[in-house]
């Protein structure tokens, strides 16, 4: 196993080498220079002369190349167009935002998406079954920032039961100063006794969390559900039902067990895609997290925050595959043998 | 739709608490790089020295009491107010800003170039004097809204990474209290401002970053935010006019769009082509429609609330003219086909171009729209080899002047800024130099050379005018005192206060 994790790693390594040149090939093939963008609305020739210098886009592509590889090798992004502020910093300051709700969201998915299925599964072709399946369908249907907008209308604008925008109210924000310890507000408000806090945290995450739910359950539930129906034709689970075991046995304990591995692929990749892509519901809720800025980033042509964050989530995402595969180990014995 | 305010909002809010939303968050809190949008919040935190009043068109005092300029225009001594002191307390004193302008001067960034590398001196605690090669109206640099707001000693010594984590330190009426970047701007009221207070103005302001103008203006409509400074989308304007909780102030603004033309790429080298070109724009509908009212044809090539604005005989949407100027071109029909730039997505830049095209179909030119982001079609703007033949553009400048040699005086490649249409008159560049000279000493004739120097541009159809934006400000109705000046991208914090607060 030690072995490989080792190949795993060295493969990462391999797979971030490829992203970063590929970044690299494509900010700089791109028409137009960035010190434009860097320098705001009306640069002296001097001081644009001075910022291809400083950023070293007069010296050879090859350099460049090599210049970027060391610079990022070193931890150094660049700093962002559009915040000034290290490339690096933005990203940790919005990182815990993202993880937050991301996580949330997966939690929910897995709680929500994965009995759905069995339910789906176990009832399969039955009028429970239709239903889950065409609200599968809907989910899948129905854009992110759509539902995000109806549930604003919705909840906000009509009932007022939940804030409209943000991580937490501006004024709580302000006056509430509890520790950041772990970047996550729910928990560092629980951790500082702050109930004012904490629900105000509660209340701001319901809204992008449902909507990200939403969008992502479907995928989750569907392939439990399809699973499902393929390990309940299986001969052991026959053979368990024939012994007579209960049903909640033979359905969570030796049917479910047998889908995991696919199915803890498909849940590691939704987290990989929903630290990507929680892009729209952070922008229509405002939410201070990587996706809105990455969305910033791409719209104002701000190169180093871009392939700041490009690099980020293709190291996030190597991981979890890892962490996925690692899982597999613990899951099925079979793989540790051999 | 009948919006209740969030419950939690209300049981925090102590201070009396004005929100206003913005769009885009502070990029550089440093007054020395400083160079776009954050001026809005910027100038509430710090003062120059001297204020430009548009309305009356005229200086007034700030930081400095008095002024006055050497007969030759070489050096400016101002008088400074006494007892002012910084948010942190530490007195203002001419030293702190010839510190602070030094610092500025030697950074080279942002707008320090106004300053013309000004040479400062501090004979006393209240009199600042700076000397300069050639005559500069620092008179007037001194009240524009980059590289002239006045930061403390121990600010300029904590440098750009001390102001790029949030942190302030000038004489303004706000202090800033709290940034939590891409969230919000926390400023609360200087108690000790020089200004005064009357007592019923805001204790905090809490400026909200909020992306989507959807969700700004749901904001507003809740009483969420008592304010939006942020760029509202035209077609969602009749919507906020019709809501009686709402209010939407229509400010004149120095922005303005000129276009410039080619003079180097066929076929608009050609002068009768260009003139042609001048009278395809449908200037009333491009003000009426595409702006919905929020523009006005221009009457000049600078807006006229700016000062030396004057009304020239700007040229008018007439197809009939213009045909017949096509035709005395000499440019073989076959080779009526132009480039126009429509940047960054901005819809009304490309509804322009494309109500442009439509016109100029009926004459047989065709125009082929060039899109793409505002560094990159710049970028290729300032090398004839991948320039366009139009290049409309929004406009504005950094203090009151409508000095032209930016825009209007012979640039080489390499110091190319705003002279995009490649433009070169022997004579222009004399009357822009002449008047340059006499900025500082005597307006009245350097207005008039500039003047003499954009009737001959426009002679020369050296570019296109083709509207003068007007700001959108949409705020509840029992928000008052929304005091905006053209001059300063912003809105005084100081002059708001709710009525019912």
């Amino acid at each position: 196993m030690t072995r490989y994790v080792v190949q795993r790693l060295i493969l990462m390594v391999g797979t971030l080498i490829g992203v970063l040149t590929v970044t690299f090939v494509l900010t700089h093939i791109l028409p137009g220079s960035p010190v434009e963008m860097m320098l705001g609305h009306k640069p002296t020739p001097d001081q644009i002369a001075a910022a291809k210098h400083q950023l070293g886009l007069d010296l050879p592509l090859w350099e460049q190349y090599l210049r970027f590889l060391g610079e990022i090798g070193r931890g150094h992004f660049g700093n962002s167009f559009l915040t000034s502020q290290p490339v690096i910093q933005d990203i940790s300051q919005r990182l815990m935002a993202t993880v937050e709700l991301t996580t949330l969201a997966m939690i929910s998915i897995i709680l929500i998406g994965v009995p759905i299925g069995v339910l789906s599964a176990v009832k399969a072709n039955s009028p429970i079954d239709h239903f889950v399946r065409s609200l599968s369908v809907a989910g899948v249907a129905l854009p992110g920032f759509m539902l995000g907008m109806l549930l604003q209308m919705a909840f906000y604008g009509w009932l007022g039961w939940l804030p409209l925008q943000g991580r937490m109210t501006s004024t709580i924000l302000l006056d509430h100063s509890f520790p950041r310890v772990t970047g996550l507000y729910l928990i560092d408000s629980l951790l500082a006794h702050d109930p004012i806090a904490f629900r105000d945290a509660a209340a701001h995450i319901v809204l992008p969390l449902i909507t990200l739910t939403l969008a992502n359950l479907p995928l989750v539930a569907r392939t439990t559900r399809n699973l499902m129906v393929e390990a309940l034709t299986e001969d052991y689970v026959r053979t368990a039902f024939a012994y007579g075991l209960p049903r909640r046995d033979v359905y969570f304990r030796y049917a479910l067990k047998a889908t995991l591995i696919p199915l803890l692929t498909v849940i590691g990749l939704t987290y990989g895609y929903l630290l990507g892509g929680a892009v729209v519901a952070e922008y229509v809720f405002d939410w201070p997290g990587i996706g809105s800025y990455v969305v910033r980033a791409i719209t104002q042509s701000d190169y180093p925050a871009a392939v700041g964050v490009t690099l980020f989530l293709a190291a996030a995402y190597l991981t979890i595959n890892l962490i996925v595969d690692l899982l597999y180990f613990l899951v099925d014995p079979r793989l540790r043998r051999a | 739709m009948s919006a209740r305010t969030f419950a939690f909002q209300a049981s925090a809010a102590r201070a009396y608490t004005l929100t206003v939303v913005d769009g885009i968050d502070v990029k550089d809190w440093d007054p020395a790089i400083a160079y776009g949008h954050e001026s809005y919040v910027l100038n509430n935190i710090y003062d120059p020295l001297t204020r430009y009043n548009t309305k009356e068109a005229k200086l007034e005092p700030a930081l400095a009491t008095s002024w006055s300029v050497s007969d030759d225009g070489l050096t400016w001594t101002f008088k400074l107010r006494s007892g002012v002191k910084f948010h942190s307390g530490a007195p203002m004193t001419a030293g702190a800003i010839k510190i602070m302008l030094d610092r500025n001067i030697k950074m080279g960034q942002g707008a320090h170039y106004l300053w013309g590398n000004a040479e400062v001196s501090a004979p006393d605690d209240s009199t600042l004097v700076l000397k300069t090669k050639d005559p500069l109206p620092l008179d007037l640099v001194s009240s524009a809204s980059y590289a002239a707001m006045i930061y403390s000693p121990a600010a300029a010594a904590a440098g750009n990474a001390w102001f790029q984590k949030g942190n302030a330190d000038g004489t303004g009426p706000y202090k800033l209290v709290q940034w939590i970047p891409n969230q919000q701007i926390v400023l609360e009221r200087n108690a000790d401002y020089w200004g005064g207070w009357k007592g019923d103005e805001a204790d905090r302001i809490i400026v909200r970053i909020v992306a989507e103008a959807s969700t700004q203006l749901q904001m507003l409509r809740s009483g969420e935010a008592d304010m939006t400074f942020a760029t509202i989308p035209f077609d969602m304007i009749a919507g906020l006019q019709q809501d009686p909780n709402l209010k939407v102030e229509i400010v004149d603004s120095w922005q303005y769009l000129p276009a410039p033309i080619n003079v180097k790429l066929a076929p608009t080298d050609n002068l009768k082509f260009r003139q042609a070109l001048t009278h395809m724009v449908d200037y009333e509908t491009i003000s009426k429609q595409l702006y919905a009212g929020l523009a006005s044809v221009p009457q000049g090539p600078t807006p006229m609330a700016m000062p030396g604005a004057i009304v020239y005989d700007m040229p008018k949407f007439d197809l009939a003219l213009a045909k017949q100027l096509l035709d005395e071109s000499g440019v073989p029909k076959d080779q009526w086909k132009i480039t126009w730039v429509a940047y960054g997505g901005v819809d009304v830049l490309k509804n322009i171009a494309l109500l442009f095209q439509a016109d100029a179909a009926k004459l047989g030119v065709q125009v082929q729209i060039v899109q793409g982001d505002w560094g990159v079609v710049w970028d290729k703007q300032k090398h004839l080899e991948t320039s366009v033949n139009v290049f409309p553009y929004r406009n504005w400048p950094d203090y009151a002047t409508i000095q032209p040699a930016s825009m209007l005086q012979t640039q080489d490649d390499k110091s190319r800024s705003f002279n995009l249409g490649y433009y070169s008159n022997a004579d222009v560049d004399k009357e822009i130099d002449d008047g340059t000279k006499l900025e500082a000493v005597d307006k009245a004739k350097c207005y008039a050379a500039w003047q003499a120097a954009y009737k001959q541009a426009i002679t020369d159809a050296a570019s296109l005018y083709i509207a003068d934006t007007k700001r959108i400000i949409a705020h509840r109705s029992n928000l008052e005192g929304v005091t905006t000046d053209p001059a300063y991208e912003t809105v005084f914090f100081r002059f708001l206060h709710r009525t019912n607060a």
